[in-house]
């Protein structure tokens, strides 16, 4: 079979400057398991929390307290809107806590209201760049090709291994300061928050068709940006590589 | 169909487990004789699996601290947070 990835671009993007120290990073990436809860221990805190147990209450905010700041933080990606959101979110549970029927987990109807304070955030946001930067108004995140992936790289065994947790985090947030609000929140509704496509389309105003072709372009826009990194020195331009095992093996070789 | 670019589209669903679509099947054909497509596809899914776990994303302790110290103070001031006393 031919392979024909059509690499463009010759340049590396502006404002991409994040170069990694390469260090043995042994924490891995694993999720933290200490504070689940199953479903009928969240019902019996819910019920007790109800009946003005405070304790019960801190429990439930316990188990999820991650879960929402990280929703939050990859939605606006500002500590200080992050933090309101996320305050803001376990106020409203508690006000609201009589209403809960655990349809969904605990965690799920936190999210949906931290989401929903974070999209408003993004909008707010919006309006005032449109008011002032072209560029938000010309750019589309839904009309004209998909981009093709530019680089290659073989970074997928775990670039946890190579790069510590902080700077980790670091390249994740700056690659995803590049997005555009629009392709942000589709990104962080479906994968980082694990909405249905119907659901998110549904939050955004928007169709199902245009989240998958958002999320499509957010996901490939990521790789690309992980891959300049992670890739380092290895990483080349799709439309260089030799078709076949040669090419890759030489973009191995080259590797960290 | 024969062309990488043209199966890109499908990367998505790919991505999302539904593969059972025509274009997931000529992606998943493709990908077997096709080393820079799998490379493709292996570092997008590695992508979402970061962004989707809470360890790589900080929670600051201080924010932690005072964010339960409102709660609690948010709690007392509840008209009906009379049943038991906060910690």
């Amino acid at each position: 079979m031919h392979c024909s990835w059509r690499g463009v671009a010759e340049e590396k993007r502006a404002g991409w400057r994040v170069r990694p120290r390469f260090v043995e990073y042994l924490g891995g990436v694993r999720p933290k398991q200490n504070t689940t809860l199953d479903r009928a221990e969240e019902m019996e805190l819910v019920q007790k929390a109800r009946s003005g147990d405070f304790d019960a209450f801190e429990r439930l905010v316990r188990s999820c307290e991650r879960r929402i700041w990280a929703i939050a933080w990859r939605l606006v990606g500002d500590r200080e809107e992050a933090e309101n959101i996320v305050q803001g979110a376990f106020l409203k549970a508690m006000e609201a806590l009589d209403s809960f029927r655990g349809e969904a987990g605990f965690c799920t109807w936190i999210g949906r209201i931290a989401t929903n304070e974070g999209l408003e955030i993004l909008r707010r946001r919006r309006r005032k760049e449109t008011l002032s930067l072209d560029e938000m108004v010309s750019e589309s995140d839904d009309d004209g090709p998909i981009p093709h992936p530019e680089l290659l790289a073989d970074w997928r065994e775990d670039p946890s291994r190579s790069v510590e947790r902080r700077e980790l985090r670091s390249i994740l947030d700056s690659a995803l300061d590049t997005l555009t609000p629009g392709l942000r929140a589709v990104f962080v509704l479906r994968d980082v928050e694990g909405r249905s496509t119907s659901d998110t389309a549904s939050d955004l105003g928007i169709t199902e068709a245009n989240v998958k072709v958002r999320l499509l372009r957010a996901r490939l826009a990521l790789r690309e940006r992980l891959t300049e990194v992670f890739g380092g020195e290895s990483a080349v331009h799709a439309h260089l590589v030799p078709h076949g095992l040669g090419g890759l093996a030489a973009a191995r070789e080259g590797g960290a | 169909m024969s062309d990488c670019t043209d199966l890109l589209g499908a990367l998505g669903d790919y991505l999302d487990g539904d593969e059972q679509t025509t274009m997931c099947q000529e992606l998943k054909k493709h990908m077997a004789g096709c080393a820079k497509c799998r490379l493709v596809v292996d570092t997008a899914r590695r992508t979402v699996e970061l962004y989707r776990g809470e360890e790589l994303v900080e929670f600051p302790t201080d924010f932690r601290q005072r964010l339960h110290g409102n709660l609690k103070d948010a709690w007392m001031r509840r008209p009906r947070a009379t049943a038991s006393a906060p910690r």
